[in-house]
């Protein structure tokens, strides 16, 4: 009973928001509870995430390629948000060159592989690019706090698209480019850019998770709480800032030649705030700072797209409106309802029969 | 020559009374807010639409600046108010799901055409000796905006500007003083889109507005408050009209094209050597 009310008395005491520093609010502050998804059942973990890619790796042979394509896009954005919600949920920074990173990743991948490289390779090397890119944009940026980090990553990212743009002779100027699409032999190209997507997918949210589980994800954390105070304990603010920029750099750049494949043709157009407000609605809705948000929240922007393609002219008032109403109702995102249902009273009374049995 | 310099003041003048009310908003909300420009349109829109009907130029240009104030007040305590306790996040996210949805509703209310706002003295061109012509709707646009940092100046330094400039600098401590926060961040987001409403108007009555011009329109916006670093009225002033020049003096000298670039080459600059803004040190006192 006393366990039930501190439990509860905990939850209140807590309000979302109330982080030590004002960027660290609700969805990004009171979300990540490591405690319970490493809490002894790393083994369960472990079988749920099997089972999940053996569902997955069956979609082509049960399903249409319409599905199929839909599936890879939910995992190329969730990929993407990956990197996102690592800059801005574990790191507290709202920088928003990632959908020209995103870019930089297509047309990087494209490009490379009409110079010859084979398109495994042009999956990293794209990546590094970006990161150093991202590097180039944090240096100057991660000094500067909160809204301006993102008015001048926004202008960077911005830039680096007008580049695109204009490097006409590369990347085709604003007609853009038609992609080589890499397949597997002996499978429809659709399948094979599907197995390629849900292949990364599954080592970059592997590598993540071990990751942001475990040293780095602490300290990332620490950082973005705490910001130059960890100095005193002999770790550089600034240095874990830099970092977090170049590795978010590095996933939307990955995510982005996986884009590039299964769009087949890319243009700057794409990669401008159309493209940049999803990103951002995906980190929200999946909760910044949360390890499996971001499926959720790609899953959930994918069927939104989907479900408002018909609506026309009607489909951005649409967007709009859903999107004012869940941050409303829900502050921390769509991902913080399952845990306010978690924490609740009634909640923590079925757990506590369950113990007793 | 001429005919640039004061075809750039006038867009540099709305580049910069935009960039006032995001400064506006940002001292006293703490929000940077992507729906201003919408937030004119809106009121623009009213104002246009009233005229249409035959309504006194006058009274439709009252109409204006009244449905920018109440759009900003509505946003306010219907929207924003609530979340501020969660962080910036929201917030920013908020300001840009209105953006959508102002931008579609004016579209499915009055649809995508461009239009004009007429006044009275719209195609009257004055005549400057050497057959050089300024047209009256330009000079209007300089001079009230103008008027406008000169406004928004005095404003500051009255008692509920300095409760405003209070809060921006510690919001805790001026509440326990006994400035109430929610009243003012209510007159902030009020003095905001009566300035946005003012700048889209002004927009209109000497260009054409449509859905499309806000998107524009904000970008520059955000520069102009980029280069007072968010905080100084005369930084921004300042930075909106000599971006507005440089703008036309980019498109008349070197291409129309790389007019965008060139506004984001000065965020840039501008973040990398004076992140505080170009005025900083230059006053002795600033919020």
């Amino acid at each position: 009973m006393s366990e039930t009310a501190q439990q509860v008395a905990a939850a209140k005491a807590v309000p979302p928001g109330d982080g030590p520093s004002g960027l660290a609010g609700a969805g990004i502050a009171a979300n990540t509870v490591p405690g319970r998804t490493t809490g002894g059942s790393s083994t369960r973990t472990g079988i749920i995430a099997i089972i999940v890619l053996l569902a997955l790796f069956a979609v082509p042979f049960v399903a249409n390629t319409y599905v199929v394509f839909v599936v890879s896009l939910t995992l190329v954005y969730a990929v993407s948000t990956l990197g996102f919600n690592l800059l801005v949920g574990w790191s507290g920074q709202i920088g928003l060159a990632h959908a020209a990173l995103f870019a930089v990743g297509a047309y990087g991948s494209a490009i490379g592989v009409e110079y010859g490289i084979p398109f495994l390779l042009t999956i990293p090397l794209a990546g590094i690019v970006a990161a150093v890119l991202a590097l180039v944009i944090g240096f100057p940026a991660i000094r500067l706090r909160g809204f301006f980090l993102a008015i001048a990553t926004l202008a960077l990212g911005m830039a680096i698209v007008e580049l695109l743009t204009m490097a006409r002779p590369l990347t085709g100027g604003g007609g853009g480019m038609s992609v080589n699409v890499w397949s597997l032999p002996g499978i429809t190209t659709a399948a094979s850019t599907y197995f390629v997507v849900l292949a990364v997918a599954a080592i970059m949210f592997f590598l993540m998770r071990r990751a942001l589980l475990g040293r780095f994800g602490r300290t990332l954390q620490a950082v973005r709480d705490l910001g130059q105070l960890t100095g005193s304990l002999g770790v550089s603010a600034l240095r874990y800032r830099l970092v977090a920029f170049a590795l978010s750099g590095f996933i939307a750049a990955v995510a982005g030649t996986l884009y590039g494949q299964l769009q087949t043709f890319i243009f700057p157009a794409m990669f401008q705030m159309n493209l940049l407000v999803p990103m951002l609605v995906m980190v929200f809705v999946g909760g910044a700072g949360s390890m499996w948000g971001p499926v959720v929240g790609a899953a959930f922007a994918i069927v939104l797209i989907e479900f408002f393609q018909d609506l026309g002219d009607q489909q951005a008032i649409a967007y709009g409106l859903v999107l004012m109403l869940a941050i409303s109702v829900l502050p921390g995102g769509l991902t913080s309802l399952a845990r306010r249902v978690g924490d609740s009273r009634f909640m923590a009374r079925l757990r506590r029969r369950e113990v007793a049995e | 020559m001429l005919q640039t310099i004061v075809s750039g003041l006038e867009s540099g003048s709305w580049f910069a009374l935009l960039g006032l009310a995001i400064v506006v908003v940002m001292k006293a909300a703490d929000v940077p807010n992507f729906a201003m420009a919408e937030m004119g349109l809106v009121a623009t829109y009213v104002g246009i639409s009233l005229a249409a009907a035959g309504v006194p130029f006058w009274i439709a240009v009252l109409a204006t600046l009244i449905t920018g104030a109440v759009i900003g007040v509505l946003i306010d305590i219907a929207l924003m108010r609530r979340l501020s306790s969660y962080g910036h996040f929201p917030l920013l996210l908020m300001t840009i799901g209105l953006t959508l949805a102002l931008n579609a509703v004016v579209g499915l209310i009055w649809g995508h055409d461009p239009r004009s706002f007429p006044a009275p003295w719209t195609g009257a061109a004055v005549q400057i000796g050497g057959g050089v012509a300024i047209g009256v709707s330009q000079i209007v646009s300089i001079i009230v905006g103008l008027i406008g940092a000169v406004a928004i100046t005095a404003f500051f330094r009255t008692q509920v500007g300095a409760q405003m400039r209070a809060v921006a600098e510690n919001r805790s401590t001026a509440r326990l003083i006994g400035v109430s926060a929610g009243r003012l961040s209510a007159i902030a987001w009020a003095v905001g889109g009566f300035i946005a409403a003012v700048t889209v108007m002004l927009q209109a009555q000497s260009a054409l507005v449509s859905t499309l011009s806000p998107a524009s329109l904000i970008i520059y916006g955000f520069v102009a408050a980029t280069m007072g670093g968010f905080t100084s009225l005369l930084g921004t002033f300042v930075g909106g009209l000599a971006l507005g020049v440089i703008q036309q003096f980019v498109g008349a000298y070197i291409s129309s094209a790389v007019q965008f670039s060139v506004a984001l080459l000065v965020v840039f600059l501008v973040l990398i050597l004076r992140p505080e803004g170009f005025t900083k040190g230059m006053v002795l006192r600033d919020v």
